[in-house]
């Protein structure tokens, strides 16, 4: 900046010149597009006379970048047209035209190979028929894994194991046991207890059905 | 629609898509050109003025403007060369001396030579990135997905 009073910077034609950079679309051809646009001016309203205007704008259009969406709707006519006669096998022919030459064989059977895998991994998704997991009975599992819980809790003495003649204590009679067990049909009888329990006869007290307890038994506290 | 309404309406596509493409140019322009060039510019620690200051103008069917009104634009984006600066002297109706304020201080000297700029030169940098390219793609690939929409109804 000079010092003689005089701003200079205010002097430079640059400063405060705006930036413009024009955006173009369609420039191939500045003449054709031109005449295109001044059809379509014209045609506007789609009246029924403006259709031939349309119809050479399109042949202008054609010849610039914009042809690529021509081709597309001409190809839709044909579709179209077939579409209307012969449903299904226009729909076949489309598909086996596409795909049915040269590389497009080999793409075809790369789809259907895709298929295939899709549909394998559709039905063994989670919840589907063929899910894997639920061909395991988790059930089970949990019991054998609670069996040997139980087994190792046994030998360690963490647990153990009454054996007793009175069926009350054993439990298998639902919420309510207890020594007032009716015995009043005598010793030998048959006390119902749970399915699970395994029943070892001891031999010491004939006729008295003794039990470990079972899985059950032993979870409804029969100790 | 019968079949013939059906040609009917696709014979005048292009004309739609072009309606289309005038209709739509500025979104896609802010979203393909002016966004990218702002964070180009902001990732390279341009002058926050200067970003602002970029707008996209309508000027006319299928045209538009890239604009910057900032009162360096010219000179930030296109940069300058290396100056001197002398003394007007007394001759001429000034000083024979320079006097000059910089970094703090007030400096005297008969003659001074600020260095240039080379400029943002954004406009070469959004091109070498394909912004402008890619606009017209994206246009072309959206009034196509339209008309595609439009002509099943």
């Amino acid at each position: 900046m000079a010092a003689g009073g005089k701003d200079e910077m205010s002097e430079n034609p640059r400063i405060g010149k705006v930036l413009r950079i024009p955006i173009e679309i369609v420039t191939e051809d500045e003449t054709k597009v031109e005449e295109m646009i001044k059809k379509m001016a014209d045609s506007k309203g789609m009246g029924s006379g403006g259709m031939d205007d349309v119809a050479e704008a399109e042949k202008i259009i054609e010849q610039t970048k914009m042809g690529d969406l021509l081709t597309l709707g001409k190809e839709h006519i044909g579709n179209l047209l077939s579409f209307a006669k012969n449903p299904a096998g226009m729909m076949l022919s489309v598909f086996l035209r596409k795909f049915a030459k040269g590389a497009g064989a080999l793409a075809l059977a790369f789809i259907l190979l895709e298929a295939i895998k899709f549909g394998l991994e559709y039905l063994t998704r989670d919840g589907m028929p063929w899910d894997r997991r639920f061909r395991r009975y988790i059930q089970n599992e949990v019991l054998a894994f609670l069996d040997r819980m139980i087994k190792a809790q046994l030998r360690q003495g963490f647990r153990s194991v009454i054996t007793t003649t009175i069926g009350g204590l054993r439990g298998g009679q639902g919420q309510v046991s207890g020594n007032l067990f009716d015995l009043s049909a005598g010793r030998n009888n048959k006390i119902p207890f749970n399915q699970y329990a395994i029943p070892i006869d001891t031999g010491l007290s004939k006729g008295v059905t003794q039990s470990v307890g079972g899985l059950a038994g032993l979870a409804r506290g029969n100790r | 629609m019968d079949i013939h309404n059906a040609m009917l309406r696709l014979q005048s596509a292009p004309t739609r898509a072009l309606d289309w493409i005038n209709q739509n140019k500025i979104d896609y322009a802010i979203r393909e050109i002016l966004d990218p060039i702002r964070n180009l510019q902001t990732s390279r620690g341009h002058s926050q003025g200067f970003i602002d200051a970029w707008r996209i103008e309508d000027t006319g069917f299928l045209k538009m403007e890239l604009v910057n009104d900032h009162r360096f634009a010219d000179l930030l984006e296109y940069g300058w060369e290396d100056y001197d600066v002398y003394p007007l002297g007394k001759d001429n109706g000034g000083a024979d001396t320079l006097k000059f304020h910089w970094q703090g201080k007030w400096h005297f000297s008969k003659h001074t030579h600020p260095r240039g700029f080379p400029g943002y030169n954004i406009i070469e940098s959004a091109d070498n990135w394909g912004y402008f390219d890619r606009f017209l793609e994206r246009i072309i690939d959206g009034a196509n997905r339209w008309l595609q929409e439009v002509k099943m109804r």
